[in-house]
């Protein structure tokens, strides 16, 4: 006994109450150093309480001896937490040490928490971007076409997230097809590995492939940021359609991949046409065939009426009718050349008779000759006549018919 | 071998194309319609017998 301090007597305050003690431990912790600073450790034992709590350590191992130190995260910040902590992970956490008297340990409350080496991986990402660029992984020259009518989709994701049962969802309401899906862990420290393996797999089985997964914190994303995923993708013959990430979050996979989607559903609607615009066009074309036909034979029966027009009788009836008119033509001509014809010989014929009136053979019977005739022909000669023949003599105003007596010769009168 | 979607439509395409040439023959745009019409008949029933069907390659 005597080896230890006397003890103190009753009455005198010579102790110290628990209370006290920690307290002082307390008061001993309230300088600005551990007030509100950054810690960096590794999450280990994290454990998440019914309430939403964070209960985990920060450790480390430095030249072989480690340091722990218990966190809290209560639920008001860690609810503001884009990431749940895990074991293993590499923290930044800010916050507070002070001494939990409940059950006697020294913690930090932590009220926000960073994943250590973020800065580090985004500049990591930035230089590997900028090699494949020199390698021309990212050439619009070097994308490849995604065939409108695909037979086969392969997909490059986790066998069982969201992501294949959302493109799955999508491509049997648009447009069914054959689904192959390479199967991979799609994070995690050795899934880039996976990944590019899964897309060698899948290379040359598919129309199309889609390498996908559910969107995530840049961490969650590094995988597609890793240089074997952009190779693996870079060689694949088949086109790729990356839906990795978000919008404002691009991979270097969504920059290496032929296409690029904002979600899976959205990859899968770039990887095949919809069904109901597909027969929407189909019963267009199904128009433009019957209405080509049908003016193929409206034209015909247009040059099978003009040619019926052409043969029609009316045309015939119309050059007759020109013939006839020609045939008029020539008859008037020529009944004006007959009635012309006539009344030229009517003239001559008056003509004649004024001068047959002028020249009457009857004319000198007024100056008392006689004509004779015989038989109707007139008597010139005295020769040829005999007694007894039987002459008709005509006179100016009459004849008469006599009988020779006597015949004889002019010297004899 | 069964041609694709993709070959029945750009065929149905072409004789679409023909069929509205005035320089096509009679007898050739009867042909083409009845050919067309099969073509669209054949896309149809690819669309409606379309199926998903889902298969795993399996790890190597």
């Amino acid at each position: 006994m005597g080896l230890f301090p006397g003890l103190p007597v009753d009455g005198q305050a010579a102790f110290l109450t628990v209370t006290e003690v920690t307290g002082i431990i307390r008061g001993a912790l309230d300088i600005p150093a551990l007030a509100g600073c950054w810690v960096r450790g590794e999450v280990t034992g994290c454990k998440r309480s019914a309430a939403g709590h964070f209960f985990f350590s920060l450790s480390e191992t430095r030249g072989g001896k480690s340091a722990v130190i218990p966190a809290v995260m209560f639920r008001g910040n860690a609810a503001a937490l884009p990431f749940d902590p895990a074991d293993g992970m590499d923290v930044l956490a800010f916050g507070t040490v002070d001494f939990f008297e409940a059950q006697g340990k020294c913690q930090l409350y932590v009220e926000d928490l960073r994943r250590a080496g973020e800065g580090e991986k985004h500049l990591l990402v930035e230089r590997w971007k900028k090699e494949l660029a020199v390698e021309g992984f990212f050439d619009p020259g070097r994308k490849k076409s995604v065939p409108a009518f695909p037979r086969r989709i392969a997909v490059v994701t986790s066998a069982t997230g969201a992501v294949l049962h959302d493109i799955t969802n999508v491509l049997s309401r648009r447009y069914p097809v054959e689904v192959i899906l390479s199967p991979t862990a799609v994070q995690g420290d050795l899934a880039h590995i996976e990944i590019a393996a899964a897309i060698g797999r899948a290379d040359g089985k598919a129309d199309v492939m889609i390498v996908g997964r559910g969107g995530g914190s840049f961490e969650d994303l590094f995988p597609f940021n890793r240089p074997e995923v952009v190779r693996a993708i870079a060689a694949c013959t088949t086109p790729v359609i990356s839906a990795v990430g978000h919008e404002v979050d691009t991979t270097l996979t969504d920059l290496a991949a032929d296409l690029r989607a904002p979600t899976p559903s959205a990859a899968a609607e770039l990887a095949v046409p919809d069904r109901v615009d597909l027969l929407a066009g189909l019963g267009r074309d199904r128009m433009r065939l019957s209405d080509g036909m049908f003016r193929q034979i409206e034209r015909r029966r247009d040059e099978l009426e003009n040619l019926r027009l052409r043969l029609r009788p009316v045309r015939y009836r119309r050059r007759i009718a020109e013939q006839r008119q020609g045939l008029s033509d020539l008859e008037e001509r020529i009944v004006r050349g007959c009635m012309q014809g006539v009344e030229r010989r009517g003239l001559a014929l008056s003509e004649m008779k004024a001068r047959l009136r002028a020249d009457d053979p009857f004319a000198p019977l007024q100056r008392g000759y006689a004509l004779a005739t015989k038989g109707g022909a007139v008597v010139r000669s005295a020769r040829g006549l005999l007694p007894g023949d039987r002459i008709a003599l005509r006179l100016a105003d009459g004849g008469c018919t006599v009988v020779v007596e006597d015949v004889y010769d002019a010297e004899d009168l | 071998m069964q041609k694709t979607y993709e070959e029945l439509i750009t065929e149905l395409k072409e004789i679409l194309r023909t069929i509205e040439d005035n320089d096509t023959g009679l007898e050739e745009s009867i042909a083409l319609f009845k050919r067309g019409e099969a073509l669209i008949r054949e896309c149809e029933r690819l669309l409606a017998e379309a199926e998903l069907t889902i298969a795993t390659l399996t790890q190597e």
